[in-house]
């Protein structure tokens, strides 16, 4: 009686749209933006808001006249549900919908609520099946149901009995699904542009510096490593990606579908408990790391093709040299940039922080960082965006072979004209010794004097930066044995010293307390 | 409750004869469900049970009202029927039992009464005690009802006082959570023409456990106090519709228009619309083409520090929702996605914030992003004294540009404290409170320039 009157309800509340589905996009494209960390390997999973693409398809559907539903089935499983935008159907658009209510077990069972579908029985002993209608009076934490007999719960008798329904119920489906409700003037076939946005894609640029043998220039290749940790597999499609830091909203992430599941909750039952499992073989727990490490990814090296760059907006935007598939949990390098013979300085680092004079051994740093200064101009050989990154820098050893002299990772953006100074390393035989010699206290303030020892122990010349960070207020040199210049808001000495030179740097400085 | 008359109201999942089903949606997770239908109903004391409410409801909240009806008690059962309860509930009571032989598959049934059920069922079947499938030999449990106060679903139930017996409209109404709505924008910026599209989305999230069928919709939108902003809706609502007002359909580009309720902006949809459980529902209530729109680069420094390495400028984008700039509407809250066309025509995604509730007239700036080619590198040149507990900055910002175009970045320094006050400049400033001061400083295509100037301020 109840169960005829939902069925009825069901029907007379479902309005008379057409439905329509399209299954798969025909074409594709892809935008993928650097949005948050990229995974340096494969082991770690983005989070659901991490990652993201722009993805265009391009869709034939035949919609009658009149109201209809266009369902989009085959999206990416990432999609956000309100990023999307439709272009191309001929009527306008009443609403978007997105349903996530899954069909499961547990959502089977709960949707067939008061309704009578069929309960049967098998018999172990004798294999005879039996087969009669049964009202599922609750589904709450275990199921109830109610036959000619009178109340039982599911699964609660120790003998083997499943639930037959005559149809699935209307509204659930096998995943998320997109759909437009329209008015449609006029029947036809339709070409719609489906464009929407997405997460777990992600890229980043890895560099790799080679130092030709005369020390001064270098070859600069970079690479764009793509990665997709999305299910989603477009095919051959044309793909791009945007340089530049994004704003990011913590909304844009797709909807978490958590489909209901089947609790088959008995009553209390006294057993004597139960004995332990044996334990699995061994190979039980080789099997899911296997499968595991297969997981991770593939990384497609493509040929030498190179990405195109071109603006967008204030962003640097780099198209794939062909259409490319960026299959589902895959990694894909495309060459950006392959440039030679780039200038570059190599210069050796120290900075001193000592405060009003103070300093313990601790603070002081025991080496000079070894850096490479280039200028991102073409007059330098470069001049090219050159998005944030890791540079391996690579070094010819005495017999030619490349070595890793070291890695920098690059946290910004370096557009074309600015200055690029890759650290790499500690120097071992260029040593930068300060120590306060003497400190004096003044009036509101202090003053002391450091002297520096360097020392090139290397077989050629060196430039050596040695800044010093400034402290309190009007701070100034007063006294010193070479001339200072500054750099970022420090005073800074540079040095060139000849090969095996020794030199001993020494000034005072003066502050007023703040 | 004996002898008392019950009948079984459908939930707003269902439809029934005469209903009117009205939603209204709050922005924080909260929605007010009005159900009016016609009910027969007996005079005299009855019980009306509603089904398929929100199982998300706020009892607390209900009321219902009929002519000629009067409240008696309302109840909010969620002592919901599963086996372990259908056993408990049996306890003294007799079950059937069927046992079937593992060894010939025969059916053996008896009568046994439930003695307890305390961590196992004990039963007694004819003079003798047993432990329920103890020698795990399949047994089912046959109980003959379902007994009282257990339901397969929270259900609410009223107990009515009726001075007539007949059929008339009912008006049940309650507050529930599951329900939710935000605004989305797409922002399509044309740079050259300084031209914006504007579309506007609400965006309905259902997760409230059951579905609405045919309701009229509407959206409020405010931060708003809701204890009393839900009283003073209703007397807003009550006295329009004494005045017979109708409310204009919320058609594209918004004809008719929000109703502002007290502080806070009613949108309602323009035709009755379902919302299934678990859905995201979107529909359109805002699409301006052309207005007036620019892009502006921007640089804050909070303090007086020297950056090793320059900074990336931040890109807003800066547009009026006046009438006279082409967008006159107040927007709410939600995030604005901006697009702009690439060399082949085609929108592209560039970022996206937030904005709050924006009413009609404001300046919105929606920062998008940080510009690839426009650099701020600011550097602390001298730090001085200036009295006992005055300092003298002398700052200098380096302001690169490697586009094709020349670009005007806003530097903005906060940081200032007691009689902050400018002693030189290189260019003219903007005081913006009292902490802080801004400067337009443009860098030509391909080209840097510098801003210097020397603040002196106490602490």
């Amino acid at each position: 009686m109840r169960g005829g009157l939902l069925a009825i309800a069901v029907l007379a509340a479902e309005p008379a749209a057409a439905q329509i589905v399209s299954e798969a996009p025909q074409a594709a494209s892809i935008t993928i933006y650097r949005a948050g960390p990229a995974p340096e390997d494969g082991g770690r999973d983005m989070g659901p808001g991490e990652g993201l693409a722009q993805i265009t398809e391009t869709r034939t559907i035949e919609v009658p006249a009149g109201r209809g539903r266009v369902s989009f089935r085959g999206v990416a499983d990432t999609i956000v549900p309100q990023t999307v935008a439709i272009e191309g159907l001929p009527g306008a658009v009443l609403e978007r919908n997105q349903d996530y209510d899954l069909l499961s077990p547990g959502a089977l069972v709960k949707a067939s609520l008061g309704e009578t579908v069929r309960l049967v029985r098998t018999n172990r002993a004798t294999g005879k099946v039996t087969d009669q209608p049964a009202v599922i009076r609750s589904a709450a934490d275990g199921v109830v149901l109610q036959t000619a007999e009178g109340l039982e719960a599911l699964s609660c008798s120790g003998a083997p009995e499943r639930l037959v329904f005559d149809k699935a119920p209307e509204g659930l489906a096998d995943k998320p699904t997109l759909s437009v409700l329209t008015d449609t003037p006029k029947a036809g076939r339709y070409t719609v542009r489906l464009s929407y946005l997405a997460t777990g894609f992600t890229w980043r640029a890895d560099y790799v510096a080679h130092v030709r043998p005369d020390g001064r220039t270098l070859d600069l290749i970079g690479w764009l490593t793509l990665t997709n940790r999305t299910a989603a597999n477009f095919g051959q499609a044309p793909t791009e990606v945007v340089a530049g830091e994004l704003s990011r909203s913590d909304d844009t992430r797709p909807t978490i579908a958590t489909p209901a599941p089947l609790i088959l909750s008995c009553w209390p039952r006294a057993l004597a408990p139960p004995p332990a499992p044996p334990p699995p073989p061994a190979m039980a727990y080789a099997a899911p790391m296997m499968a595991a490490r297969a997981d991770i990814q593939e990384i497609m090296v493509t040929a030498q093709k190179r990405a195109q760059q071109s603006d967008l907006g204030d962003y640097k935007l780099y198209t794939l040299p062909e259409p490319t598939t960026v299959a589902a949990r895959q990694t894909k390098q495309v060459l950006f940039l392959d440039e030679t013979a780039i200038r570059f300085e190599r210069i050796y680092a120290y900075r001193l922080y000592a405060g009003a004079g103070k300093v313990s051994e601790e603070d002081i740093p025991d080496a000079a960082d070894i850096v490479l200064r280039l200028q991102n101009t073409r007059e330098a050989g470069l001049g090219k965006p050159l998005p944030s990154g890791v540079f391996a820098v690579m070094e010819a050893d005495a017999a030619g072979r490349p070595i890793l002299a070291g890695e920098h990772r690059a946290e910004r953006d370096t557009p074309v004209g600015l200055p690029l100074e890759l650290t790499i390393g500690r120097a071992m035989d260029v040593t930068v010794s300060p120590r306060v010699v003497s400190n004096a206290e003044e009036k509101d303030g202090g003053r002391y004097e450091v002297a520096v020892e360097f020392e090139n122990r290397k077989p050629a010349p060196v430039v050596v930066q040695y800044r010093h960070a400034p402290y309190g207020l009007d701070f100034r040199v007063e006294k010193e044995s070479e001339r200072h210049g500054t750099k970022a808001g420090d005073v800074m000495w540079t040095l060139r010293l000849a090969a095996g030179e020794h030199r001993v740097l020494r000034y005072t400085v003066s502050y007023k307390d703040g | 409750m004996a002898g008392l008359a019950v009948a079984a109201v459908a939930g707003p999942g269902l439809a029934a004869d005469g209903q009117k089903l009205s939603v209204t949606i709050y922005n924080s997770d909260l929605a007010l469900v009005q159900d009016v239908r016609t009910q027969d109903i007996a005079a005299g004391r009855s019980r009306l049970e509603f089904k398929d409410v929100s199982a998300r409801i706020r009892p607390e909240t209900v009321s219902l009202g009929g002519d000629g009806l009067a409240i008696v008690e309302q109840n909010f059962d969620f002592d919901l029927l599963t086996p372990a309860k259908l056993m408990e509930k049996a306890v003294g009571k007799t079950v059937q039992i069927v046992r079937i032989n593992p060894g010939d598959g025969k059916q053996v049934t008896e009568t046994a009464t439930v003695l307890s059920v305390n961590d196992g069922v004990v039963l007694r079947i004819g003079d003798r005690i047993e432990v329920l499938r103890q020698d795990d030999v399949p047994t089912r449990v046959i109980f003959d009802k379902i007994p009282d106060n257990l339901r397969a679903r929270p259900t609410l139930s009223v107990t009515v006082d009726s001075a007539r017996a007949g059929a008339r409209p009912t008006t049940l109404s309650y507050l529930t959570n599951g329900l939710s709505w935000k605004a989305d924008y797409v922002a399509l910026f044309e740079e050259k023409p300084g031209k914006l599209d504007l579309q506007g989305w609400v965006t309905l999230t259902n997760e409230s456990g059951v579905d609405y069928r045919d309701a009229e919709t509407q959206l409020v939108a405010g931060d708003v106090n809701l204890v009393r902003s839900i009283q003073e809706y209703w007397q807003v609502r009550q006295m329009r519709r004494q005045q017979g007002v109708r409310r204009g359909g919320m058609e594209q580009a918004s004809a008719g228009g929000p109703q502002s309720v007290a502080d806070y902006y009613v949108y309602p949809l323009a035709r009755p619309t379902t919302i299934a459980q678990n859905q995201t529902k979107q529909v359109s209530f805002l699409d301006v083409k052309g207005a007036n729109a620019r892009k502006a680069y921007e640089y804050r420094a909070g303090g007086f520090e020297s950056l090793e390495e320059p900074a990336h400028a931040d890109v807003a984008l800066q547009f009026a929702n006046s009438g006279a700039a082409g967008l006159g509407a107040q927007l709410p809250a939600g995030v604005v996605r901006v697009y702009v066309r690439d060399a082949a025509g085609e929108p592209k995604f560039v970022g996206e914030n937030a904005i709050e509730h924006t009413p009609q007239g404001s300046d919105i700036s929606v920062k998008i992003g940080e510009a690839f080619d426009v650099t701020v590198q600011p550097t602390v040149v001298a730090q001085e004294k200036a009295g006992k507990w005055r300092s003298r900055y002398k700052m200098s910002y380096l302001i690169r540009n490697a586009r094709a175009q020349p670009a005007t970045v806003v530097i903005r320094q906060g940081g200032l404290g007691r009689d902050g006050k400018v002693i030189e400049e290189s260019a003219k400033s903007r005081r913006i409170d009292a902490y802080s001061l801004s400067w337009d400083v443009t860098a030509p295509a391909n080209g840097e320039t510098t801003l210097t100037f020397t603040v002196d301020t106490g602490w």
